[in-house]
């Protein structure tokens, strides 16, 4: 279709540009060729008035040069006198006559435009000239198409002597004009069928190509997907065909996973029942057991049972999570600073056992949309994991921090780590680091892919960095607001961020020992000059704020004062500029100095709607 | 496919739009016909540039003088119309006029005629000679001042007829039409037949010309056949103290078998002879000089007129 489109472009200029050359040319031609004539006509003229034709002196020689004249141009001379009698026609047919066409006496009263003094009609070319006897110069023909203002008065006091009439033919001109159109015409038609004949060739090793392409992705939908397209052809046919052969090696790749995983869960799913059967039959094939061997085994089977059982329940939650039509999370404004606490809650007697230290630091109150069974899930796999694979007497510790984007979970441990090579297959389904421990931890192998899983659901990232012998660390980062196409806009995620952060500063009470400071100032440059005001002013809004908070809360509330700015110690000092206009937001943290139960957390903002949050504001607290 | 095809389809349609644009107009004839009982009065343009014709009742069946006397009262009264006026030129009045037996009438104009400008004296005498000769019984018209000949040019204009004014140059001025005698040949091809054919002279292609194209074109009468070869063009004609130069195309030479050389030759020599500025005739081809035609004529010759192979 695009050579077809492209072909009838082409052919379409050509034929204007042919047209518009014959149109030009037959213009130029025309002209020249009355200019010829009237110039040659002026110059005959002038001979006659010199020498008095029209007075009645006619002489054999003019009559000749006129006659020569006529034949020149091929054409018909007419010579009127004053009193518009024909004294000449080299026709021989109107001598004696009288001339009262209406150009012929328009042309000797003066009041013949140019264009009609010499026009054009059918094969001719006619031609009005006056013959003015000019006393000035003796004897000087003032033409019509040269009349100017000075030579119209001077013709108004001079009457013509005479006029001349020609027509000239300008059949010679259009008898080129038409083997100039004729040759076009065949080049013309030459040059379409040329284009027609390249348009098909082309059209067809074209369609060839894509011919090759559909049958062997035919070939491969009928299921040979060993079989790749052959790269070849045009630079993009090329790409075409790269693209195709690594979605089909994607697929390829996936399918080979997907075979994997199932020949995985027969195995995971099989190893507990084999060890049961084969406690059951020890039990069945021996007699006069003790009730104590029956009591043990009967525990291990039913441990074996418990196995079977999570690992069950594991795969149907990552199952769950990898339907699409159970794709959708449930979402819901969730504080997650509550949602750890409560993981921790039930997870620190778990790590008691070993004697882990489990530290939680909360930089912010945060709050997100967020699905708060699935996160749960992945947050808790995570800890789960630190404490599996720890050392006894170790620690964890668990950060929680936001900027106005994304709030960042960390889990940090003191465990056995993860060797580089196998940091990639970690999140992979039954993956094993050390088969051997699996059996004594009592994982499923599938613990990290769900995690993985319900993180990448809320569109968010994990990263896992990880030394053997030192610990390991994953760090989580989720948007704050849930959007189902992920460009949600910075606008929308301001107003969920002010929203969340009014919620969350009467909710938050004791949980970070950090205050977080947000103050808009008009720009950089009075920021840095002004930095004690600001300052000042950040400590007045802290302090009657916290006075509010007395108010609200009442007598139940503890309240500490918070500690003058000035002597606390700016932890972070962040200046993001986004536009001149708009006001800058200096974002301060500072760690108050006291330690321990009772601390505060409190936030004051001001013009935040207004205001972009600065992007890096809060990360850089990670150590 | 299909789509294809459409596109050729409609390469081919943008063609022809293109090229139906080099159409030739046609020209537009102004001119008035007179019904029955009408006779056409030429008035004077308001800006004295031109004749006007308007059809104009009358019964023709009155006395020749009763109407040349309506006609006169007519041309000559006061108008009112915006775009023509009375053929008098102003001031001049019309003194007399005399229908007399030979068919003439006089007609007497007053001495201020001679201030009128040259171009109001013709257009008057145009406009009364045009209207008045169409009424039978007049063809010519005299015209005196102060009853004294009319003077132009220190001479006597003499008797004018509707002949002697040429109004326009377009094809349907019906005066300068004449018959002119083209040659043309038998069924068997070995003798020309001469027949009178009506030319009009009027328009700008001279007589040589108009006789060669005749005799290419050929005439519908039966027993006349064409002697030049068919897609003769011709080049040029152009004549010379007599001597009329013929240029055709490459296909004159190419004779057809049954018509004889010399009939074709002599078929154009005799019929340009016929014209009175012609005497003898000389070929060239494509702007060239032949020794021979068709192998045995010489033909770098100048032709005269030969009756001997007319069929009597």
């Amino acid at each position: 279709m695009i050579f077809v489109c492209f072909s009838i472009l082409t052919i379409a200029f050509i034929m204007l540009y042919s047209v518009i050359v014959q149109k030009t040319y037959e213009r130029k031609v025309l002209e020249q060729k009355k200019n010829y004539t009237i110039n040659q006509s002026n110059i005959l003229l002038n001979q006659l008035i010199s020498s008095g034709y029209f007075n009645g002196n006619t002489n054999r020689n003019l009559e000749n040069q006129i006659d020569q004249l006529a034949t020149i141009f091929d054409g018909r001379i007419m010579l009127v006198d004053a009193n518009y009698e024909i004294l000449t026609d080299t026709y021989q047919l109107n001598q004696g006559r009288y001339l009262v066409s209406e150009n012929a006496i328009k042309a000797m009263t003066g009041v013949l435009s140019d264009e009609e003094n010499n026009r054009i009609e059918g094969d001719y070319i006619e031609c009005y000239i006056p013959a003015f006897l000019s006393s000035s110069q003796g004897t000087e023909v003032v033409a019509g198409t040269e009349q100017s203002k000075d030579q119209e008065n001077l013709q108004s006091a001079n009457a013509p002597v005479g006029l001349m009439v020609i027509f000239a033919s300008v059949k010679d001109s259009y008898n080129t004009l038409d083997y100039i159109k004729q040759q076009s015409q065949t080049l013309f038609v030459l040059f379409c069928f040329c284009i027609l004949v390249v348009a098909v060739v082309i059209t067809m090793v074209l369609t060839g190509h894509f011919r090759e392409f559909t049958q062997s992705i035919n070939s491969i939908a009928e299921g040979r997907t060993d079989e790749t397209l052959l790269v070849h052809g045009f630079t993009e046919m090329r790409d075409l065909a790269e693209a195709f052969n690594s979605a089909v090696a994607k697929l390829n790749k996936l399918e080979e996973s997907r075979q994997e995983f199932v020949s995985n869960v027969s195995h995971e799913l099989k190893t507990p029942i084999t060890s049961i059967k084969v406690l059951a039959d020890s039990l069945l094939t021996q007699e006069d057991i003790p009730a104590e061997v029956y009591r043990e085994f009967m525990e291990d089977i039913v441990d074996e049972i418990d196995r079977e059982n999570k690992i069950i329940n594991d795969l149907l939650s990552l199952v769950k999570m990898d339907q699409k039509s159970n794709n959708v999370l449930n979402v819901a404004t969730v504080n997650i600073n509550e949602l750890l606490e409560l993981l921790l809650k039930r997870l620190r007697p778990l790590a008691a056992k070993r004697n882990i230290e489990v530290v939680y630091e909360s930089f912010r109150a945060v709050s997100a949309e967020i699905d708060e069974v699935k996160l749960t899930l992945a947050l808790s796999n995570l800890i789960e994991n630190a404490i599996k694979y720890n050392i006894d007497e170790g620690w964890i510790r668990i950060t929680l921090n936001a900027d106005h984007k994304y709030f960042y979970v960390k889990i940090a441990d003191s465990g056995v780590g993860i060797p580089e090579d196998c940091q990639g297959h970690v999140f992979e389904r039954f993956y094993r680091v050390d088969k051997a421990r699996s059996r004594d931890t009592g994982g499923t192998g599938l613990g990290l892919a769900i995690t993985h899983r319900a993180i990448s659901m809320h569109h968010g990232t994990i990263k896992l960095h990880s030394k053997p012998g030192e610990g390991t660390t994953f760090t989580v980062r989720i948007p704050l607001t849930y959007s189902v196409n992920m460009a949600a806009t910075i606008a929308g995620q301001n107003s969920a961020d002010e929203e969340r952060r009014t919620k969350s500063r009467h909710s938050e009470k004791k949980v970070a020992a950090a205050v977080t400071t947000t103050v808009a100032v008009p720009n950089v440059t009075e920021v840095q000059g002004n930095l004690g005001e600001v300052l000042n002013a950040a400590n007045q809004n802290l302090m009657s704020r916290s006075e509010e908070k007395t108010e609200e809360k009442g007598s139940g509330t503890v309240v500490t004062e918070p500690a003058p700015l000035q002597n606390a110690e700016p932890d972070v000092v962040v200046l993001h500029t986004e536009e001149m206009d708009t006001p800058e937001v200096v974002v301060l943290h500072a760690e108050t100095p006291e330690s321990g139960e009772e601390s505060m957390n409190t936030g004051i903002e001001e013009n935040t709607s207004e205001v972009p949050f600065p992007e890096e504001g809060g990360k850089t607290d990670d150590e | 496919m299909t789509s294809r095809k459409f596109s050729i389809l409609l390469c081919f349609l943008m063609c022809f739009c293109v090229l139906s644009g080099c159409s030739s107009k046609d020209e537009e004839s102004h001119g008035v016909k007179a019904e029955k009982d009408e006779y056409v009065l030429y008035y004077v343009s308001i800006d004295s540039t031109k004749l006007v014709p308007k059809a104009n009742y009358f019964d023709k069946r009155q006395e020749t003088e009763k109407q040349a006397e309506e006609m006169i009262m007519i041309l000559t009264r006061e108008m009112t119309s915006p775009s023509y006026k009375s053929v008098l030129p102003e001031k001049v009045q019309l003194q007399d006029y005399m229908v007399e037996d030979t068919g003439s009438i006089t007609i007497d104009l007053s001495v201020s005629y001679y201030d009128a400008v040259s171009s109001a004296r013709i257009l008057c005498r145009a406009a009364l000679v045009k209207s008045l000769t169409q009424i039978e019984g007049i063809d010519r018209v005299d015209f005196t001042v102060d009853a004294q000949p009319m003077m132009e040019n220190d001479s006597a204009i003499g008797s004018l007829t509707a002949d002697s004014f040429i109004d326009s140059n377009s094809s349907n001025d019906s005066n300068q039409v004449q018959d002119i005698t083209v040659y043309y040949t038998n069924v068997t091809g070995d003798l020309l037949e001469p027949i009178q054919i009506p030319m009009n002279l009027g328009n700008n292609v001279s007589a040589e010309q108009l006789v060669i194209e005749q005799l290419i074109e050929g005439t519908d009468e039966k027993g006349y056949y064409n002697t030049i070869p068919k897609g003769t063009r011709l080049i040029s004609v152009s004549t010379k103290d007599g001597v009329c130069y013929v240029d055709f195309s490459e296909e004159f030479m190419k004779l057809g078998k049954d018509v004889q050389d010399q009939v074709v030759i002599y078929s154009v020599v005799n019929s340009l002879c016929e014209l009175s500025t012609v005497s003898k005739v000389s070929f060239t081809i494509e702007g060239e000089q032949r020794t021979l035609y068709n192998g045995n004529i010489p033909f770098n010759q100048i032709f005269e007129r030969n009756l001997d192979i007319v069929d009597n």
